[in-house]
């Protein structure tokens, strides 16, 4: 039994076509670069698939122009997750060149060993497409025995990867066989959720023509938040696993066998404020205000612009950032979705305590950080917490619970302000 | 539209749940007017005056605590409101208004006192009826005064049965109730009953009336499912054994507080796995 919520999907807006739209390159991008150190100096002229950073080490990929045109700065910008970050910017030619041999298959790209694969997952600029941005050549290089393909998207709003596995099936398919070949995997595993069993159907069938009998899908109840990388992780114990994301394999894909880097991701521009919400191709470091404009602007006044899914994903204070690898969607959602409610203090129903899925007990941790106990709040299991926000949704006195949960994962030198005033009260059951 | 604005940016989750605080205390006091309509039906004034009365007191009483703890009162999310229709229902109708006042008067004094809404572990309406049946036992004795002390076998008393299953299937659909927890309550209780019975028998009003709004009220439970099964079947083991060797006039709402009482100590048992796990590898 999956302990979760089953969430109002929301999918159907941006499901209405199966493709992904592609749009003209835009005319500036902003690549967040990293750690890594440019080797591009404004007044360069570059293609898109261009080298413009190195890897700085063994643990991070290389970076890649999105578009082709002139680099005019490198500078810290708005990053969609962190405050700022380090970004080449890039004002496009409108000519949309490409780097040499982009697009065109390689030769001999079946025949690749482990290490040159991963190489060149490195050299390719390929992360998963994902939140945490996992370099591929880093998960790689873990031995196991079982690949995971996670097109699981159990987020509402979100359908990017939905769309993916209906447009690109095969591809998605021969990127997870390039995976587990540099991995040295024996079996895959595609894990979706029962609201894409026609993509689950579908893949199904191209397996069945590839004749590779060592992969298997899986449909899992769409129950929030199985199908996110822990929930998986947790559902598979203690067995050696790795798991990617369905965009990843299919750009793990487009990198081995047609030599395109990473330059591009599916982004699902959703949530009920868009004039027209939709799955586009989006080049990484577009202006989310770009992005905006794909779904044709905003029908009404947004509540809230969400980068990622509205369970997980940062609000935003202005459309400045720009899109990074590991952001599956941008959301406009309206004020009456995510109005906050007056909170009120702790009324002990238990809801929190019954979706939780890692079975810990939120509540008491919350109450237990409140007043800067925070020996006690780890007692009740807070590292444990993943931060799905499932306690947080269901909470009927509207009590900020993720963030206690945070931070009784992270307590801070000084209790809170609460904290100390109440701490010389008794707490019951302290 | 310009999109060169300002958001909102506040931590995930960004959805919330429809369900609200004064969602739960509003609604489960709307599952209550069947039974209040019956009220007023069958005795007048006398039910309207309990009913008043004890709302005129809670709302005091809250206000009262919200001036001397320095908070603002909140009487509007509806708790201290529910708690006094609660009460009023378990209240005889012939009861002197003052008593009916004082009950609750007291008992929400004492729910402050215990840590407020939902800290306070023990059901308020029930501190103030244990209060007066431990003060003014008389009144209980007295037959025919109130819905829950008419004799079985007419129509009001039918008419209340009906009501009740009415009010708990309103809270049963908005996961207020789980089944569960009538369930783990009534069995024990008739069946205990069925075999060592006792000269007074239990109202079964009163059975399901504590079982449908007596145990899952907000704060008063455990927090995990299987620690508010403990505490159903445990309130229902204590109400066949306070009706067999107390005297106490209504031993069902007795039994609902004293499993009100072992909430906290279910709650130190009956841990969530995960929490559990934690706790057992910090031990070794």
């Amino acid at each position: 039994v999956i302990r979760g919520i089953r969430l109002e999907g929301k999918k159907d807006a941006t499901l209405l076509v199966w493709t992904l739209k592609r749009f003209d390159p835009p005319a500036q991008v902003r690549i967040p670069i990293g750690n890594n150190l440019t080797s591009v100096n404004p007044g360069d002229k570059v293609k898109a698939g261009d080298l413009i950073a190195e890897p700085a080490n063994a643990q991070s990929v290389a970076v890649h122009a999105s578009i082709s045109g002139t680099v005019t700065a490198v500078r810290s910008s708005s990053h969609p997750f962190f405050d700022s970050a380090e970004a080449v910017e890039i004002e496009s030619d409108k000519q949309d060149l490409k780097c040499d041999g982009f697009g065109t298959e390689r030769a001999g790209w079946d025949k690749l060993s482990s290490e040159e694969l991963l190489s060149l997952f490195q050299s390719h600029g390929l992360v998963n497409l994902g939140a945490e941005m996992v370099p591929v050549h880093v998960k790689a290089a873990a031995q196991v025995s079982k690949l995971i393909i996670n097109a699981c998207e159990p987020e509402p709003y979100l359908t990017c990867e939905h769309a993916l596995m209906m447009s690109h099936p095969v591809e998605i398919l021969k990127g997870a066989e390039i995976l587990r070949k540099a991995m040295g995997a024996e079996q895959v595993l595609i894990v979706t959720q029962d609201n894409k069993t026609e993509a689950a159907e579908l893949l199904k069938s191209k397996i069945y023509f590839q004749k590779w009998k060592h992969f298997e899908v899986q449909i899992i109840p769409s129950v929030y938040p199985a199908g996110t990388d822990p929930m998986l992780r947790r559902q598979f114990g203690h067995e050696p696993i790795e798991i990617f994301n369905a965009a990843t394999a299919y750009a793990v894909h487009e990198a081995v066998v047609f030599q395109k880097p990473l330059i591009e991701r599916p982004v699902t521009v959703g949530g009920e404020c868009f004039i027209e919400p939709k799955n586009v191709w989006a080049r990484l470091g577009t202006e989310f205000e770009t992005l905006v404009k794909y779904a044709r602007g905003f029908l009404r006044q947004p509540g809230k612009v969400v980068a990622g899914g509205p369970m997980t994903g940062k609000a935003q204070g202005n459309l400045k950032a720009s899109l990074v690898p590991g952001l599956p969607g941008l959301l406009a959602l309206p004020e009456e979705t995510v109005k906050e409610e007056e909170t009120h203090s702790c009324i002990r129903s238990g809801r929190c305590v019954e979706v939780c899925p890692v079975e810990i007990s939120p509540v008491m941790i919350t109450l237990a950080a409140e007043r800067g106990l925070f020996q006690m709040a780890a007692e009740y299991g807070a590292d444990a917490c993943i931060q799905c926000g499932n306690c947080t949704y269901i909470c009927p006195t509207k009590r900020p619970m993720a963030e206690w949960l945070r931070m009784a994962q992270r307590p801070p030198a000084k209790a809170p302000r609460l904290a100390r005033r109440v701490k010389k009260k008794i707490l019951i059951g302290a | 539209m310009k999109t060169s604005q300002t958001f909102r940016a506040t931590p995930p989750p960004h959805l919330r749940d429809g369900d609200n605080l004064l969602k739960i205390y509003w609604g489960n006091t709307a599952a209550l007017l069947p039974l209040w309509v019956l009220s007023v039906v069958f005795f007048h004034f006398q039910a309207l005056q309990v009913l008043f009365v004890s709302l005129a007191a809670a709302a005091g009483a809250d206000y009262l605590a919200a001036k001397s703890f320095k908070r603002k009162a909140r009487l509007s999310d509806g708790a201290a409101l529910w708690s006094a229709a609660v009460y009023a229902l378990l209240v005889p109708c012939n009861f002197p208004p003052f008593y009916a006042a004082l009950g609750i008067f007291i008992a929400i004094l004492i729910r402050e006192l215990l840590g407020g809404r939902g800290i306070s572990f023990v059901n308020t309406a029930l501190i103030g009826n244990a209060f007066l049946q431990m003060t003014v036992p008389s009144f209980y004795r007295t037959a025919g005064s109130g819905l829950f002390f008419l004799d079985s076998g007419g129509l009001p008393s039918w008419l209340t049965l009906l009501a009740l299953f009415f009010g708990a299937a309103l809270i049963l659909g908005r996961k207020i109730l789980e089944w569960e927890i009538p369930l783990f309550y009534i069995v024990p209780v008739i069946l205990l009953e069925k075999i060592f019975p006792s000269a007074l028998h239990l109202s079964i009003r009163h059975v399901l009336f504590a079982a449908f709004f007596l145990l899952p009220e907000p704060g008063t439970q455990p927090l995990t499912r299987a620690g508010r099964k403990i505490a159903a079947l445990l309130a229902g083991i204590f109400a066949w054994n306070l009706d067999v060797v107390s005297t106490v006039p209504v031993p069902e709402t007795f039994a609902v507080l004293c499993a009100n009482i072992l909430t906290p100590w279910i709650d130190q048992w009956v841990l969530p796995a995960g929490a559990a796990k934690t706790q057992e590898s910090a031990k070794a």
